[in-house]
């Protein structure tokens, strides 16, 4: 118990009081009373009770929901947190290569960063994943809830219908051929309406905004226990402009992606975070890499790159705690994210090209 | 330090303890450093008690000075010296990780650094048969990929359960959660709920700069103050409980000088040992060395030493003889 | 929202006091400190100071609403969502025109019909929902002085002759156009600033900006340091203040854009500035040089590319056909049309189902364009039938 009275979470006022009437670690106030201390250290009754109450670790009164999981010291064997891991699932794509890739799909508990060049299709996944997290448990989903923040405005509700029909479609189709009572059940409360009504909009215009709906959000998704998936599309977009203070963007950032770990292990939810492209100067070169800054790449525990090469779409893993980097091929068709069609013309996967190819496909007529 | 009660030695009656709180006098450190013959002349405080409790208390609380002799052998006695799995790695820091040290490890994003804090800990839990505290602030712990690695070295399940039981995992996203898992593991050492053969022998914090940085920055101090409260915390437990402490940290670009590691100056002070990892550029993917690690900073050998890793699919551990690998070529330390 | 004073948001007024005595008025501010800090300033413990968090937060976050409501909403008012260009096919892919509450760019080298786009578009704002327009006025930014009048009048009566049959509705329809001519960058921040304000005063239904590189390109040189990250803050300020504009009004803004060079990796890009150039450009695209491969693309660069929602590339094809490309859009997939300029505006050539929905197409912002061929100039079929633009 020799823990310094100065890092435990207690107002300004309070710790210098303490400090100055010579309490000066753990061990000096754990065994006193609130009257005895409020009187040495010349604190309120409140005060000291509340000092007391920090430094045992016991609940305080009134507490809201999240502040629950704060005392609470999660200790567990690496055997435990196996288990845990696998009994949990992780969110299909309909991509499977992208799928396997990701070791079964984006994984909850973490928090997975899309980067990639403007119009490169992060937002298409984004929203194929805010349909993919509802799919019933007996298709292979996690039927769970989805919030999306969106903060550039590129969240289109005619493109969420496109893909949420292709996604009823494909599974009422796999239940029709397998007749199953489960199967029906699961459809029965699978549908457009029912998917769209489980899509939590927020849309974001700056960054205060955006940190205010973050610290709001533990509260949110204790109401609503049903969420599995949390989308912020883009976290660049509000941090890239009116930026002065770089100090200040790194801390915020930092602060938001703890806030989001925190809550995505929690709650077992996953997030998502999309992220722009920015040219560094290099000496010789410059070259497309991650927005946000250098410090910013830690904060997610997955990276994934979605880049163009030569008229095909593919997605690099970048950064993955499990899974080996590389690099597969997708394709966004009017239904949503798909694998690449079989007959499609570029399969094998690309070595570094200096340069797209100059013309896009389309019927050359001479004259 | 101790506040001054009733009963704390032989002699210190609470009109004695009254007497000096009227004069300022509240803590043994008080009482030591103030000026007897002025607390007799404004209290009516016996000279020859106040003098007698005095040498009571200085006895009682002071440090004790050992000469160098013991010291060294209780330092021999008393620390040990871990393997972290890679030969290279073990080389870099003069066979291992030392007890009663703190050994960091910066590097950029994806430059490897959890997966030479999980390879350190399947080592440990596995060939030393040592616990490991492992406390996870940035999510990247997964603990398939624990198993992964601890399938390397054991082919056999009830030895695989075993080792897994050894790693212990906390998640702490904020400082007071680190601190209170850190204050967690000193009072259950002190307490001795754990017999000593189960006691941890390494701590991995896996990152300090995460937790860290949300606090620093503005105008005011506090987050300094409480960077450094942590700092010296790990340091403490490290001498006291004969731990290992190992220790991640990221990178921060400066337009003037490059990469170097965050935290800055004056967390630089607290690791005894310094190794930043580096991923090579350019690496062609069948490559088996992807990655250096540089000593940046080390008591004992000379700072610039620079080994290849290869941190694969086994993480950074050596194969054992019996598992067998396609195209994995061990290239010799390079100094 | 960021400028919300923290009177308003039912925190207690000592407590705001004490922050005021900080220099800590707005919610911004509030926002901005770190936790120690917020400990230190208000003097609580680090409870109460998440649940002031709580408290501020709740009073600055944006509205919830589900994806149904939205559907719901859209569905009821089906007109709002878009802007029909009246050019079947592209509205077909587009899921009806220009989308409301977004920004739409077109870019391409000059003389390929941006400006008549633009001036298309604001014709068909002014007219009645009856014919597929939005019935209200439009706020034109002119920042190359491109803008004429005489050619509205001439889309006007050729593209609709029925209704444009009285004087009296040309001058009405030429009256709810509103034009701003903008010279510096300065003056079109300033403007775009203004716009609110317009907006809401003159009911203002389309805004259109052409074009936004001139400026930029003109006063930023990009080979000077530090003026890359001040064109960018620039560029994002405008972006994000029309994108509030667009959405919280639910009208479309159109941008026009440049081209640039881009060559090839290993060289650090080029940013010619006059599109008069564009002669040399398409010298430079045609011809492969050893180690210099150059390819002529949307200018601004790479940010820039990640502000807007849609981007049409005008583009031309062969002697004298042009194409307009569907590049970047997050409800269309990459769609290639033909069209050329006449009278009327632009017109679409080739079968009115354009159901070929092909899926590639390249990086939007690398995505090469065609600019116009130098030895056409020289053939006898160079000069198109249509009007010169």
């Amino acid at each position: 118990m020799q823990r310094d009275v100065g890092s435990y979470p207690l107002a300004p006022t309070v710790k210098v009081k303490l400090i100055g009437a010579g309490f000066l670690t753990a061990q000096d106030i754990a065994g006193m009373k609130p009257l005895e201390l409020s009187r040495e250290a010349g604190i309120s009754k409140e005060e000291a009770l509340e000092t007391l109450q920090i430094v045992r670790h016991e609940s305080l009164g009134a507490k809201t929901c999240f502040s629950e999981a704060a005392y609470v010291i999660r200790k567990c064997t690496a055997l435990e947190l196996l288990e845990q891991e696998q009994a949990q699932g992780a969110i299909i794509t309909f991509c499977s290569v992208l799928d396997d890739m990701l070791g079964g799909g984006v994984p909850l508990t973490k928090i997975t960063e899309v980067c990639g060049a403007p119009g490169v299709g992060k937002t298409q996944l984004c929203i194929q994943l805010a349909v993919d997290v509802q799919i019933p448990v007996c298709f292979g989903g996690i039927a769970g809830e989805v919030v999306y923040i969106d903060t550039e405005g590129s969240f289109m509700i005619d493109r969420v219908v496109d893909i949420a029909e292709a996604c009823v479609q494909h599974c009422k189709l796999i239940s029709e051929s397998h007749q199953q009572d489960e199967y029906k059940e699961g459809i029965a409360n699978f549908s457009l309406d029912s998917i769209l009504s489980r899509i939590y909009y927020f849309r974001c215009h700056d960054y205060v905004e955006l940190l205010a709906q973050v610290h709001l959000l533990p509260d949110f998704v204790f109401q609503h226990q049903e969420v599995r998936l949390i989308i912020i599309d883009s976290i660049a977009f509000p941090f890239r402009h009116d930026f002065d203070d770089l100090s200040l963007r790194t801390r915020l950032l930092n602060g938001l992606a703890q806030q989001l770990i925190s809550l995505a292990n929690d709650h077992k939810l996953a997030v998502i975070l999309t992220n722009q492209m920015t040219t560094r100067i290099g000496q010789n070169q410059s070259m497309l890499v991650p927005a946000l800054g250098e410090s910013w790449g830690h904060a997610a525990t997955i990276r994934l790159i979605l880049h163009w090469q030569c008229q095909q779409r593919f997605a690099t893993l970048y950064k993955s705690p499990s899974q080996k980097e590389s690099t597969v091929p997708f394709h966004i068709s009017a239904l949503g994210f798909r694998d690449v069609p079989a007959s499609g013309p570029h399969l094998s996967s690309p070595e570094f090209q200096t340069n797209p190819c100059k013309r896009p496909r389309v019927e050359e007529d001479e004259q | 330090m101790v506040i001054l009660r009733e009963g704390l030695c032989p002699g210190l009656t609470a009109e004695m303890v009254c007497a000096l709180k009227t004069n300022n006098i509240q803590t043994v450190v008080d009482l030591v450093s103030s000026d007897l013959e002025e607390v007799v002349r404004k209290s009516f405080v016996s000279y020859k008690m106040l003098v007698a409790v005095r040498r009571i208390l200085l006895a009682e609380y002071s440090a004790f000075p050992s000469n160098g002799a013991n010291l060294y052998e209780e330092l021999k006695s008393s620390t040990a010296i871990l393997s972290t799995g890679n030969r290279n790695l073990d080389t870099l820091l003069d066979s291992g990780l030392y007890t009663g040290e703190v050994t960091e490890f910066a590097g950029a994003a994806g430059s490897g650094k959890t997966q030479v804090c999980l390879s350190i800990a399947v080592n440990v839990s596995h060939s030393l048969k040592q616990h490991v505290l492992y406390i996870d602030s940035t999510g990247g712990l997964m603990a398939s990929r624990l198993f992964q690695l601890v399938q390397v070295k054991t082919q056999e399940e009830e030895e695989q359960v075993e080792v897994m039981q050894r790693i212990e995992v906390v998640q702490a996203f904020d400082i007071y959660k680190m601190l209170d898992a850190l204050q967690d593991l000193r009072c259950s050492v002190s307490q001795q709920v754990v017999s000593p053969a189960s006691a941890v022998r390494v701590l991995i914090v896996d990152s300090v700069c995460a937790v860290i940085y949300p606090l620093l920055g503005g105008k005011h101090m506090e987050g300094m103050s409480l960077m450094m409260q942590l700092g010296r915390e790990l340091k403490i437990m490290a001498r006291e409980l004969n731990l290992a402490v190992v220790l991640t940290n990221h990178m921060t670009r400066n337009i003037n000088s490059g990469l170097r590691p965050a935290l800055g100056r004056s967390w630089s002070f607290m690791p005894s040992t310094r190794i930043l990892l580096e991923k090579k550029e350019g690496i062609q993917r069948n490559s088996t060395i992807g990655h250096t690690a540089t000593l940046s900073k080390s008591s004992r050998q000379p700072t610039g030493l620079s080994v290849g890793l290869a941190i694969g699919s086994s993480g950074a551990l050596q194969e054992s003889p019996s598992f067998v690998k396609e195209s994995l070529s061990q290239a010799g330390a390079e100094v | 929202m960021a400028n919300k004073k923290l009177k308003r948001t039912g925190l207690s007024q000592e407590l705001c006091d004490r922050l005021g005595r900080h220099h800590i008025h707005t919610c911004q501010d509030l926002f901005c400190l770190s936790l120690l800090e917020l400990m230190k300033v208000t003097g609580q413990s680090y409870q109460n100071v998440q649940r002031l968090l709580q408290t501020v937060s709740k009073s600055c976050a944006p509205r919830m609403q589900t994806a149904y409501d939205m559907r719901k909403r859209q569905v009821n008012d089906p007109i709002l969502a878009f802007l029909p260009t009246n050019l079947d096919s592209l509205d077909k892919v587009l899921y009806g025109g220009v989308a409301c509450g977004a920004l739409t760019e077109v870019t391409g080298p000059s003389g390929c019909g941006k400006t008549q786009f633009c001036i298309l578009m604001s014709l068909l704002a002014t007219l009645p929902s009856c014919i597929g327009g939005l019935n209200g006025n439009v706020v034109f930014i002119d920042t190359e002085s491109t803008f004429s009048a005489e050619r509205l009048v001439e889309m006007a009566t050729h593209r609709f002759p029925e209704y444009f049959d009285t004087e009296e509705k040309i001058l009405s329809m030429t009256s709810r156009i509103h034009l701003y001519r903008e010279l510096t960058c300065e003056d079109v921040l300033k403007r775009i600033e203004s716009l609110e304000e317009e907006i809401i005063s003159k009911k203002v239904k389309l805004v259109i900006v052409d074009s936004v590189a001139s400026v930029v390109r003109k006063e930023f040189d990009t080979q000077l340091q530090g003026n890359l990250t001040k064109r960018s803050n620039l560029l994002a300020r405008e972006a994000s203040l029309l994108k509030y504009l667009a959405e919280e009004f639910s009208i479309p803004v159109i941008l026009t854009n440049q081209i640039t060079t881009r060559l090839s990796r290993n060289a650090p890009r080029i940013d010619l500035v006059s599109p008069a150039d564009d002669l040399s450009l398409s010298e430079a695209s045609e011809t492969e040089e050893e180690g210099v491969r150059g390819y002529v693309t949307a200018a601004l660069g790479n940010t820039w590319s990640h502000s807007v929602n849609t981007r049409l590339i005008l583009q031309y094809h062969g002697a004298h056909g042009r194409q307009i490309i569907v590049a970047k859009s997050p409800l269309a997939p990459f769609s290639v049309f033909s069209y050329t300029i006449q009278n009327s505006g632009l017109v679409l050539q080739g079968e009115k189902d354009y159901t070929v929905f092909s899926s590639e197409g390249t990086d939007p912002g690398l995505q090469p364009i065609r600019v116009r061929a130098l030895f056409n100039y020289c053939s006898p079929q160079a000069m198109p039938g249509g009007r010169k633009p």
